[in-house]
């Protein structure tokens, strides 16, 4: 029995093509969050550089409609430079 | 750096509160949440009823977690996860309608992690937990190796009509080792695909737990597979026998959206062993569809020569990325030398929203 299975692991680390990360869904699913976005989860960056830091109501859910239009064009925003930026 | 500097780093970390300790970007702290509701019927050949549940296979919880650069190639941080349950679907029965919400403990850690792998300490996930629990079908929200996730709490009517004192959680348990606990905890770096972790802990008495485990995408298209062997060792009472338990499981996904696994456990009890196996074959068809058929039997668990059984179908559909909707339809049933007891079905629908 011992000799099979260390020869499925074997077999198993020769024919990954390349590892994934598991993530049991018994978890808070990852992706976005009805309030918190994208994102989401409520982000606060603690120190960060000055473009982490400039993110308006990054570190709370939006309180009105047009603060939530806000930080979509927000993050629309950064999203475009990021992608810019590669 | 020896690891006792990685640790004196660490804790300079934690105890500054300052951003000026921060390297890079900083620190992230993050908060997250779900909520997770649904509507229960059961029958248990003697009452029926509509039980408004929380959906124990992913609670109604909410986390707060910081982690941060301590130094290039060195994070740490801090994990704290809480559940609140009101009506846990495991809990509820036709004695106990209602089951008043309390905080419970989930995560309660601190993390260091490096190329060495990380360690953790406190209140968390033991090196097994979960390992009988691997699952690539897309529809655990509703139904998965654990059955008493919904339903656990019902007790099986004997062909009198009265209620015996043997529910389901009792008979039919995955044995998934021993949860979460204060330990300290240590995974090693994945090597192609594979993780190993052990941890050291304690209960009531000492706990120690080890597991490997694997998730890669094979090659030639053979789709995604993800497997975790565990053994779990808890220290006996005085006068008990200690309470070993070993098995894994594994769960294979086809490019195609057809799954399968399959789980099995073993665990030492006072003269005899207590078994459990778990199959499931399921479709994935498109991101947003999924659907699944299941069947777990447990052997002596709570007696010798018990056999429980259970039949499932589930289904998530995630119309929105935020939100998945979900029903499953499910029997169990018990035979016990000298007894004649009433199967018990379930129907639940329900929603889990993120947020």
């Amino acid at each position: 029995m011992r000799p099979l299975f260390v020869a499925a692991c074997v077999a198993l680390a020769g024919c990954a093509a390349e590892p994934v990360r598991y993530h049991s869904q018994n978890e808070i699913p990852p992706g976005p969050g009805l309030l918190s976005g994208a994102e989401g989860a409520f982000v606060l960056r603690v120190g960060g550089s000055a473009s982490d830091a400039a993110a308006p109501s990054d570190s709370a859910a939006p309180r009105n409609a047009a603060e939530e239009r806000e930080y979509q064009e927000w993050r629309e925003w950064k999203r475009r430079q990021e992608s810019g930026a590669n | 750096l020896a690891a006792g500097a990685q640790w004196a780093a660490l804790a300079a970390l934690l105890a500054a509160g300052s951003p000026v300790h921060a390297q890079d970007k900083g620190i992230e702290v993050r908060l997250s949440g779900q909520i997770n509701r649904a509507i229960l019927h059961a029958d248990d050949g003697g009452q029926t009823d509509w039980f408004n549940v929380d959906n124990d296979n992913s609670s109604t919880r909410f986390r707060f977690d910081a982690a941060g650069n301590v130094r290039p190639g060195l994070r740490a941080g801090i994990l704290f996860e809480v559940e609140y349950q009101s009506n846990p679907s495991n809990v509820v029965n036709f004695v106990t309608r209602q089951a008043s919400p309390s905080l419970d403990e989930r995560h309660m850690d601190i993390f260091v992690n490096g190329a060495w792998g990380t360690a953790r300490l406190g209140q968390g996930d033991g090196a097994a937990n979960g390992a009988a629990e691997v699952d690539l079908s897309g529809t655990t929200v509703a139904h998965y190796s654990d059955t008493t996730g919904v339903g656990g709490g019902f007790l099986y009517r004997n062909s009198a009509g009265v209620l015996t004192t043997s529910s389901i959680t009792a008979t039919l348990a995955n044995q998934d080792f021993e949860s979460r606990y204060d330990r300290l905890l240590y995974q090693s770096p994945v090597f192609s695909g594979f993780m190993a972790e052990t941890s050291w802990g304690n209960k009531a008495t000492d706990v120690f737990e080890l597991a490997l485990r694997y998730s890669g995408k094979l090659e030639a298209g053979l789709g995604t597979l993800a497997g975790a062997l565990g053994y779990s060792r808890e220290d006996a009472v005085p006068g008990g026998v200690d309470d070993k338990i070993l098995g894994g499981s594994i769960s294979w996904l086809l490019p195609s959206g057809l799954n399968l696994t399959f789980a099995h456990t073993n665990r030492d009890l006072p003269g005899r062993e207590g078994k459990f196996t778990y199959l499931k074959a399921g479709y994935k068809f498109n991101p947003r569809h999924a659907a699944s058929v299941d069947f777990a039997q447990g052997d002596d668990q709570e007696a010798a020569g018990d056999e429980a059984k259970m039949f499932g179908v589930g289904y998530v559909y995630t119309p929105i990325a935020w939100a998945e909707v979900f029903g499953l339809l499910k029997r169990h049933d018990l035979d016990r030398p000298g007894a004649s007891l009433q199967d018990i079905t379930f129907a639940m629908i329900g929603t889990r929203v993120k947020f």
